[in-house]
């Protein structure tokens, strides 16, 4: 079975010449990009890590791996997909260059207690239960239920099967829904 | 906390999609971060396809040709006791034409220095791009760069050139220093080789082509410039190159450094493919984040053919490893500290030792038996575990009065025979069959388990790499399948100090010797849906059985006529790294055929079979 990738913009329409000027080395192409990008680059990061400097550091590796990268582009049409890949690759990165040392679990009490003692938000227990998870199956509850990736999409910014995508999303969501019930109990 | 799956969830899409958002817009971008970003991005060195200099130069380049080569033989670099020949690095330098001699006398990989002109074939469009990463597999739009005898485009016939040229791979080089217009033809000397081991990583069909390539280790001069031996990095690393030069020279004193580089982990696999697909991804399972990787040649004194060299080094303050790469395996070279700061390389010993300290695995350091039947009634999951012990079996025939078909993860006769048990035994004072005096574990050997090293009847030292509660397990009778839960399926037996799988055994394993694949295991890899590096899976086993006996390994099979109904069905067994934590074992089934047809994957698992169809662009 043949199938085309198709992909959803990650923001407004890239002009396509910026990104022929940026893949020639064109810096002031390569910077409209990084200001049209950010946003839905660091919101990705952001949503991955959780950590607003990792979030912040991830972003900025992401645009400069990419700027790097951009001569090997080879599907130019595909720009937005490639750039999450870079984005989630940083944040791989990120993660694994601070190490153990910053990755910590804060138990659901601290967090009431740290709220004063008011409900968690729904934002918030998900904050919580998505540090319980390791990053392969927070990025892909993130492509998904942030993003709105379907399988297809999400198979080809990770380049895996669509199966392996599906079956990898139904994982991470049953991890994610045990560590919500989790949170439900603490609270 | 537990986590009871019986418990209800009201989580459903949309209270998680809207939980998803309200965290993410808690969250806004900061107001400098493209600014900063902006300003990183022109702080980096490495950009690509920038416009070089050679664009300001334009046509003085060719006019300066003549005279830059002959800068080049006036600048020998490195070791230069070669005679009256221009060398450098002790490498005679060679014209396009006499190294595309070369290229077409036959297979031998050494070490040539190239001095020509190179021509780029500019930023043309691809319809077709290409996603296989191999540094001699050299794809549009990089394939249209040259190595030219003139600073000229040779004339041509068709497509094919009238005079010789040399397709330069130029993948494990900073291109920088080179012009990227295809008007601008400058001159160059660079080092590299042609055959290279990567090659017979290609398919079949580019072998040829990917031999072609003149991988290109160093760029050594470009106009009148001499290029230094620096390090290409994606990221700064913790080490210095002078450490690291130590590390490899500890391995021979006259290796000369061509390059280094500094890369991701993540990214080892892109120049050494080997990684990515194959059972050696431990060397992209490293702790430290950025791994070097250097070439280096022993320089000839005498004129002799000269093999490049690749060593991996991770980037870590510790120093203790370096790998050198092979065609097929990767070489582990032990670093140990002298009262020189610099690392010595302990050379490999090939007798194997006791197992108090055994090497570790993909799965990380072994555990005792004793853990691994804690694991077993106190945590029973499918988690790949690497098992160290002494193993023993019987040699001789076995009566068991009864052999029926059941599931692969049933133990029948003369299955618990086989054991690993915390403790050395000794040797068998008898006939009987050895009884194990400390805590053991029977193993479920099959046909196609992998084995590093034989088990026979005097007990030995192993690493055993298995799991429980086998996906399988539900296939067995019933009221025997909590009973196949706890049963130890062995995937491979390795050795303590030197664990690993060699490719060849993998291709050799042949439990069915009838049936003839048409697929290779290469093809088969090819089309397993196996992941990237840093946390890639790997092959384990793959072998070929006819589709009328392919129930007896994976009972799933049977619910898919088109296996049970082929001639010849793929068994292929991998290591799933997807949670770092909790490595598995999985299987893939592939029906045969040529490896354009191999697009069906099943996948067995405990519940039922998957199946997934490869996505081809």
């Amino acid at each position: 079975m043949f199938e085309r990738r198709r992909e959803t913009p990650i923001g407004p329409a890239l002009d396509p010449s910026l990104i022929d000027r940026a893949r020639n080395g064109d810096l002031d192409a390569f910077e409209s990009i990084v200001r049209a990008r950010m946003d839905s680059v660091y919101r990705l990061t952001s949503a991955i890590l959780g950590d607003e400097a990792d979030a912040r550091d991830a972003a900025q590796e992401a645009f400069v791996a990419a700027w790097r990268e951009m001569p090997r582009l080879r599907e130019p049409d595909r720009f937005d997909a490639w750039l999450q890949r870079v984005a989630i690759n940083a944040s791989r990165m990120t993660l694994r260059a601070r190490g153990r040392r910053r990755v910590r679990e804060i138990p659901s009490s601290h967090v009431v207690a740290l709220a004063g003692h008011a409900a968690p938000s729904d934002a918030g227990s998900l904050d919580t239960a998505l540090r319980l998870l390791p990053i392969e199956q927070r990025t892909i509850l993130v492509l998904h239920h942030l993003e709105g990736r379907p399988i297809a999409e999400i198979a080809a910014i990770l380049e895996i099967p669509q199966g392996t995508a599906k079956s990898r999303l139904f994982n991470a969501r049953r991890a994610l829904e045990a560590a919500l019930r989790d949170e439900d109990v603490d609270r | 906390m537990t986590h009871d799956d019986r418990l209800p969830t009201d989580w459903d899409d949309d209270r998680l999609a809207a939980a998803f958002q309200a965290r993410a817009s808690a969250r806004a971008t900061p107001h400098d971060l493209a600014d900063a970003t902006i300003e990183a991005v022109r702080r980096h060195p490495t950009s690509g396809r920038r416009v070089s200099r050679w664009a300001v130069l334009g046509g003085l380049a060719a006019a300066l040709a003549i005279a830059a080569v002959a800068v080049v033989v006036a600048f020998p670099r490195g070791d230069d006791r070669n005679g009256d020949r221009p060398s450098t690095f002790g490498l005679p330098v060679l014209s396009v034409s006499q190294a595309a001699a070369v290229r077409d006398r036959g297979v031998d990989g050494q070490e040539v220095a190239v001095a020509g002109f190179y021509a780029s074939g500019g930023n043309r469009f691809c319809p077709n791009p290409r996603f296989e990463k191999n540094p001699t597999l050299v794809w549009c739009p990089d394939n249209l760069n040259s190595l030219l005898d003139r600073p000229e485009r040779p004339q041509r016939t068709g497509s094919q050139p009238l005079e010789a040229t040399i397709l330069p791979g130029l993948s494990l080089v900073s291109i920088d220093d080179l012009p990227t217009d295809p008007v601008q033809i400058v001159p160059i000397v660079v080092i590299g080789h042609f055959d290279d081991r990567r090659a017979s990583l290609c398919s079949l069909e580019e072998r040829k082509a990917c031999a072609d390539t003149f991988l290109v280790d160093r760029i050594q001069q470009v106009g009148d410039t001499i290029l230094p031996t620096g390090t290409i990095a994606e990221r700064t690393p913790i080490l210095d190159a002078s450490a690291v030069d130590a590390a490899v020279t500890s391995v021979d004193p006259r290796l000369a450094i061509l390059s280094r580089r500094v890369v991701d982990s993540d990214h080892l696999s892109d120049t050494e493919p080997l990684l990515a697909t194959a059972r050696f991804n431990r060397w992209t399972h490293f702790d430290e984040p950025l791994v070097w990787v250097v070439t280096a040649i022993v320089p000839s004194a005498d004129g002799s053919p000269v093999q490049p060299r690749t060593f991996i080094v991770p980037d870590g303050p510790s120093l203790a490893l370096i790998g050198e790469m092979a065609a097929d395996s990767v070489e582990r070279i032990d670093l140990v500290a002298s009262a020189d700061p610099s690392p010595t390389a302990v050379p490999p010993t090939a007798t194997p030792s006791a197992s108090d300290n055994p090497a570790t695995t993909w799965l990380g350091a072994p555990i005792t038996v004793s853990e691994a039947i804690d694991h077993r009634d106190n945590h029973l999951d499918d988690t790949e575990l690497a098992v160290k012990g002494f193993a023993w079996a019987p040699t001789g025939p076995i009566a068991c009065t009864m052999i029926r078909p059941a599931s692969p993860a049933l133990d029948q006769c003369p299955d618990g025979f086989t054991q690993l048990a915390e403790r050395d035994p000794g040797p068998p004072a008898g006939p009987e069959f050895l009884q194990p005096d400390s805590p053991s574990i029977p193993l479920l050997v099959r046909r196609e388990t992998y084995r590093q090293v034989q088990v026979g009847d005097v007990p030995r030292a192993v690493i055993v790499l298995g799991h429980f509660d086998d996906h399988r397990s539900a296939a067995c009778p019933t009221g025997q399948v909590d009973q196949c839960r706890h049963n130890f399926l062995v995937d491979a037996i390795l050795h303590p100090d030197a664990p690993g799988i060699d490719r060849n055994a993998i291709e050799s394993t042949r439990p069915d010797p009838d049936v003839r694949p048409v697929a290779s295991v290469e093809d088969v890899e090819r089309a397993m849906p196996l992941r990237g590096p840093r946390g890639a899976d790997f092959v384990i086993a793959a072998f070929a059985v006819s589709g009328r006996a392919i129930v007896s390994y994976e009972p799933r099979a049977a619910e898919a006529p088109e296996m049970t109904s082929a001639a010849a069905v793929w068994v292929v067994r991998y290591l799933d790294f997807i949670d770092v934590d909790r490595p598995v074992v999985r299987t893939a089934l592939i029906v045969d055929g040529p490896s354009e047809s191999l697009g069906r994957i099943y996948l067995p698992t405990r519940d039922g079979l998957e199946t997934i169809t490869r996505i081809i662009d």
